[in-house]
């Protein structure tokens, strides 16, 4: 199979799953609209809507990613989630970056000589290349950190569910199968000269090298079969433990804007609908 | 038994029902599951799981393409049963990494589980006997002044007075229960030495609302609240101060969230009242040379955010000996007095103040301060069972005693 036909393989099936997992997050938005209580997001905060873009941002920043609570209860844990979520974020960004330039920069305009667009369809490129890898060993330490802690050294307050089970096992097939994507793919001869920037993948890639394998096929299968994983398990996120990644950045963000105005301080205010 | 209405919970509840990570850094702090290890239905993670499945068979995208599904009744009492052996004292929302606002999740769970049936009966006692006697003891409620028949001089702002600056809602366990009424005693004698002009509402004080309310039957405070609204506003008072925490919580958070109003009348704690005092010279203290701690009140401390001006108070008493307990401040241990437990499982609430009274002992305090007239009693109860010689007193107590007069 050429990577052309695995792309093409790749889009027929993304695209559809992609259609379910919106309907997914429809359906979920359409719970949480349920509730009474239906304040705008768009209305927290105060100042200019410059201000409340500023002050959400940092809400991200340091209650969503950083997560300053997690940081001062568990340093192991916050280390785990730390790793995990900016590994997933650095590699869902690359993957848009690309997607978007090979998509629609260099599809619909004439770019191909502006470097700083092509290098992030050239996986080989030393920018693109270095920060896949760091963002794919970020996400492997964390989720290692995150098998230790489930099933090694559990904590006795630690229950572990078909929920927990479904989210490993997405995100290990995902890291598993992105690693043999990239094995295979630096054993292909589309590699380039700086392919060495993989500091891990490239490694690991030597040492599968003497095998008599078709790695150009394999690499266009790895490819489609990587891709499709991951969308698979995007379609469960609106349905499994993976929504808190949504939802639980959204609900520190809110409270956090919520104690910088002095709306929440920290206290809980009690009944949710009980109005005279 | 009808279907759970998403109704009582807010967007925010709904989001934070899909926001929990299943960490369980919250089941750790939990002090009633530390105390009922069998029951992992009290355990915080294991509500918000059980609700979550809840909504999915009712809401979900089956529920839609094939109709919602039977929730199971055992599986429904069980639930139940977890949510209302809560003490509600908020421990889990000071730790929970997505910042859940967990206590305001299970009052909304109670008021669900009361829109289904599914509570104890013991709550349906306590919505009559507050909407038809107006306190909690189910006592006459003209004799909520009761306390000060036995005062050396009763202050005229006890029963003479229809207007004045400050208006001094006691409360029902310090007005109807014998060991709690040296409390608002205390309480009139520093605001007479200092010259407060104050006065108490007597028989026209009803049930703050703050029982009904987190039992998940607001809709019966309603009228209770709006009739302490009317009664304060006919004083002209431009300032109410409660001794009780859940009193001091009620009007100042519930009061203008449920009623929709302002009240225009400043809320104050009465250890915000006395630090006032205190700072101001209104009052001269005596030394206090004996070890002391300080035990924080859910309701002072994580719900309502009052952390310093009990300590400060504390701390002003002259050459007093002031020890934290290991935890201290929104990390504080609950007394178990909380959330109605006691109503529906009184050992429950014994082991849970059994553990704090042990904490303080360990700093080798001789008095246990609290600024809550039902932690005073739980842990007074708890220290007499485990005979620990530790006393529990109230911060005005204390203060009154060291007033120079």
């Amino acid at each position: 199979m050429t990577i052309e036909a695995a792309e093409t393989i790749f889009w027929v099936v993304h695209l559809p799953l992609m259609g379910f997992f919106l309907i997914g997050m429809v359906m979920v938005l359409s719970i949480w609209f349920k509730g009474g209580d239906r304040r705008s997001l768009g209305d927290m905060g105060q100042g200019s809507v410059a201000a409340r873009v500023g002050l959400w941002i940092k809400a991200f920043v340091t209650e969503a990613w950083f997560n300053r609570r997690l940081w001062r209860t568990n340093f192991w844990r916050w280390l785990n989630h730390f790793l995990l979520l900016t590994g997933f974020m650095l590699l869902m960004t690359l993957s848009g970056i690309s997607a978007l330039s090979d998509k629609v920069l260099l599809h619909f305009f004439p770019l191909e000589h502006v470097a700083w667009i092509t290098m992030w369809v050239t996986p080989d490129h030393p920018i693109t290349g270095l920060l896949n890898e760091v963002g794919g060993v970020m996400m492997t330490v964390g989720f290692l950190f995150f098998l230790i802690r489930r099933y090694v050294s559990p904590p006795s307050q630690l229950r572990t569910g078909p929920m927990d089970t479904w989210m490993i096992i997405g995100l290990g097939v995902i890291l598993l199968s992105g690693w043999v994507a990239e094995v295979v793919r630096l054993n292909s001869s589309h590699v380039g000269p700086t392919a060495y920037v993989a500091f891990v993948g490239y490694p690991l890639s030597l040492l599968f090298r003497g095998l008599p394998l078709p790695w150009d096929s394999l690499q266009a299968w790895m490819y489609v079969i990587h891709g499709l994983l991951t969308s698979i398990v995007i379609v469960t996120i609106p349905f499994s433990k993976f929504m808190h990644v949504i939802a639980g950045a959204l609900v520190t963000m809110v409270r956090e804007i919520e104690e910088e105005a002095g709306e929440h301080t920290g206290l809980q205010k009690g009944a949710a609908r009980v109005t005279a | 038994m009808s279907q759970p209405s998403l109704e009582r919970y807010t967007l925010m509840q709904l989001m934070e029902l899909d926001a929990c990570t299943r960490c369980g850094e919250c089941v750790e702090w939990c002090p009633t599951f530390t105390e009922k290890r069998e029951r992992d239905a009290i355990t915080p993670l294991r509500k918000i799981e059980t609700v979550r499945g809840f909504v999915r068979k009712q809401y979900g995208l089956l529920a839609r393409l094939f109709g919602p599904r039977a929730i199971d009744d055992e599986k429904m009492k069980e639930h139940s049963g977890g949510t209302y052996d809560c003490t509600l004292c908020g421990r889990c929302g000071t730790v929970c990494p997505v910042h859940i606002d967990t206590r305001s999740l299970w009052i909304a769970m109670r008021e669900s589980l009361v829109d289904q049936n599914v509570y104890p009966e013991t709550f349906d006692h306590l919505r009559e006997t507050v909407t038809t006697r107006y306190n909690i003891s189910g006592d006459v409620n003209d004799d909520r002044l009761i306390w000060s028949e036995n005062l050396p001089e009763i202050p005229e702002g006890v029963a003479g007075k229809e207007q004045a600056e400050v208006v001094y809602f006691v409360g029902c366990v310090a007005s109807f229960y014998p060991r709690s009424y040296s409390v608002p005693q205390s309480m009139v004698e520093i605001f007479d030495q200092a010259g407060v002009d104050f006065l108490t509402l007597g028989g026209e004080e009803w049930c703050c609302g703050f029982p009904l309310v987190i039992a998940g039957m607001g809709d019966a405070a309603i009228e209770v609240m709006r009739h302490n609204l009317e009664a304060l506003r006919r004083t002209g008072a431009k300032r109410l101060v409660a001794a009780c925490p859940s009193c001091y919580h009620t009007w100042k958070h519930d009061y203008p969230r449920i009623l929709g109003e302002s009240l225009d009348v400043e809320v104050l704690h009465a250890t915000e009242m006395l630090e006032e005092i205190v700072v101001e010279g209104g009052i001269e203290l005596k030394p206090f040379k004996r070890p002391v701690t300080y035990h924080d009140p859910c309701d002072l401390g994580r719900t309502s955010g009052v952390y310093e001006a009990p300590r400060n108070l504390i701390r002003a008493i002259p050459e007093i000996i002031f020890e934290e307990m290991e935890h201290n401040r929104e990390h504080s241990l609950c007394c178990g007095g909380g959330g109605d437990v006691e109503m529906a499982d009184k050992d429950l609430t014994a082991a849970v103040a059994g553990r704090r009274v042990e904490e303080a002992a360990a700093t080798e305090a001789k008095v246990i301060l609290s600024a809550c007239q039902q932690c005073e009693r739980t842990l007074a109860e708890a220290a007499r069972k485990a005979r620990i010689r530790v006393r529990a007193m109230d911060v005005a107590e204390l203060i009154a005693r060291q007033m120079v007069r």
